[in-house]
Order: structure tokens, then C-alpha cells, then sequence
């Protein structure tokens, strides 16, 4: 029982990577692509914890999903203060329009 | 069959959730497929009693980085720029949220990831390792927030005060990021007009 609920856990977090590179592709819009990026952290995490549950691990394992928590919750402050920063100088929000450090 | 209630429920809504993500053109409703997904990963960490994972789950992704993309998108302009009709060829041409070629490509490119993935799950002999019932673990289980708090307290404290610190600073950089310029121009000439 137990074992079917956690590969269906394990299954979900690549539904899950899949999906957020699929946004990260096919996207311009700078936040659909910080969207894709989230989705990636929230895979990773849900994998950890899987797997620290599956094994039963040391509870150390819990603490990696809290640390992505911690690391996408400072990502996004930074990366939405840009995308905004981004549109006060550009007016687009387009990822193509983000030329300026290119050689 | 009641134990199978809440997983399931919890991988509907994260599938529904990425599906819709990945047909939506419109990025408002992207932010809330998004929440949706936030719940149902919450409902996966709890049907497992991880309910600290759940809550923190809850509170910082469903309540605080959806609220901040919505405010973002109000404050890039929001809706307009990947605005659409209902006719489908318009759908299709919301420039910002990509075009048929990038829809094509993606699609590949994430089918290979779900396949590699998915590939390497079931050749790792994933079942034969597992070394537990469901039922010991159950018993075993003490609260989840109080064996974290005594890891993060004893153990992992400088892991921990380093996080606070590259939060504050994630919130300096952000606010000294996101700060508008002095337009002293035009500050000028709104008082020349007034004078």
C-alpha cells in the first residue's frame, strides 16, 4: 500500500520536473520562466522528502525540502525585484529584450 | 481503499495543476494553477505526516510567493502583454508565452527528461530496497516539528542562523533592486510649472 503511494510520489515529482522544464522552453514571459523554476525546486523537494520517508532515513532528510523552501522564498524577492527593475528600464517583459550584458 | 483517498486526490490536483499550467496563455491564470499545485503538493507532504513540510508548504509558497508573482505581474503590466482572443489562432500567437516552434521543442526536450527520469526510477530497483512495513514506521514516527527543531537547534545551528542571514539579505538586494529612480528632471519641471 504504502510502497504504491510512494512510487506514485516519485512519479509525480518528474511529472513535475518535466513540466517545469516544458514552462522554462516554451516560455518568454520572465515570470512564466521563474514559474518553470519553481516547479523544479518543488520536484526536487518532494523527491527528497520521498525518498527520506521510503528509507526511513534519518529525519535529516527533512531538512533539504526545507532549505529549497528557504532558497525559492529568497529566489523569488530577488527575481521578481529584477523582472520589475527589468520593466521600469525595458518596458517588455520579454526575455529576448534582456540584452544588455550580452557581448 | 480510503488510505488511497488522499494520495490520489493529492497527484490529481498537482496533475490537473501542470497540465493547465502548460496550456494556459494567459499568466494571471498561470499564478493560480500554480496555487494549485502548492495545495497539492501540501496534501502529498501530509498524507505522508509531514506535517511541518505541509504547513511550511502551505504558508510560504501557497500564501507568500504566489502573492508576490501576482503583485509582480500587476506591477509589469499584468495582463496586456499576453492578452488573447477567443479565436484560437490569436491564442496560439501570445507572443510572451511562446510561439508553436518553442511549444514543439519544449515538448520534446521535457518528454526526454520525463522518459530519462521515469526510466531511471524503475531500473534502480526501487521496491527491493525499501526496509520497512508501513506499519513500524507509523509506530516509530514521533512529531515531525519537534525532531526538526532539535536537529536544527543542536546539530544544524549555523546551517540555520546562514539561512536567516541569506534571507535578510535576499530582502536588502530585492528592495535595493526594485527601487525607483530619482527622476529629478522631472521632479524639476513639476516645479517650474507650479511656479
Amino acid at each position: 500500500m504504502m510502497e504504491k503511494t510512494l512510487l506514485l510520489y516519485q512519479l509525480l515529482s518528474c511529472f513535475l520536473f518535466a513540466a517545469g522544464i516544458f514552462l522554462i522552453f516554451a516560455r518568454n514571459h520572465l515570470i512564466a520562466l521563474f514559474i518553470g523554476l519553481e516547479l523544479l525546486l518543488n520536484a526536487s523537494a518532494l523527491s527528497f522528502a520521498t525518498y527520506t520517508y521510503a528509507f526511513s532515513l534519518p529525519k535529516e532528510g527533512y531538512l533539504f525540502p526545507i532549505f529549497i523552501i528557504v532558497i525559492a522564498a529568497a529566489e523569488a524577492a530577488v527575481a521578481l525585484a529584477i523582472a520589475i527593475r527589468f520593466y521600469q528600464n525595458k518596458e517588455s517583459s520579454h526575455v529576448a529584450d534582456a540584452t544588455v550584458l550580452q557581448g | 481503499m480510503f488510505e488511497f483517498f488522499w494520495p490520489l486526490m493529492a497527484s490529481g490536483l498537482v496533475l490537473a495543476g501542470i497540465s493547465l499550467l502548460c496550456f494556459s496563455r494567459n499568466i494571471v491564470h498561470s499564478c493560480f494553477y500554480l496555487f494549485l499545485v502548492f495545495i497539492g503538493i501540501g496534501l502529498a507532504y501530509l498524507s505522508l505526516q509531514l506535517d511541518f513540510l505541509a504547513v511550511t508548504q502551505l504558508v510560504v509558497y501557497g500564501g507568500g510567493v504566489v502573492m508576490i508573482l501576482l503583485f509582480a505581474i500587476m506591477l509589469t503590466g499584468g495582463n496586456e502583454q499576453t492578452s488573447f482572443s477567443k479565436n484560437i489562432l490569436n491564442k496560439l500567437q501570445a507572443p510572451l508565452m511562446g510561439n508553436l516552434k518553442q511549444t514543439a521543442l519544449a515538448l520534446i526536450v521535457s518528454f526526454i527528461f520525463l522518459g530519462a527520469l521515469v526510466y531511471f526510477l524503475f531500473i534502480s530497483d526501487y521496491f527491493s530496497m525499501m526496509p520497512f512495513s508501513p506499519q513500524t514506521i507509523r509506530e516509530n514516527q514521533e512529531s515531525l516539528t519537534f525532531s526538526l527543531g532539535m536537529i536544527l537547534g543542536k546539530q544544524h545551528i549555523f546551517i540555520f542562523e546562514f539561512s536567516s542571514l541569506l534571507l535578510l539579505g535576499a530582502l536588502i538586494v530585492a528592495a535595493a533592486i526594485s527601487r525607483p529612480e530619482k527622476e529629478e528632471k522631472e521632479s524639476v519641471k513639476i516645479q517650474e510649472e507650479i511656479l
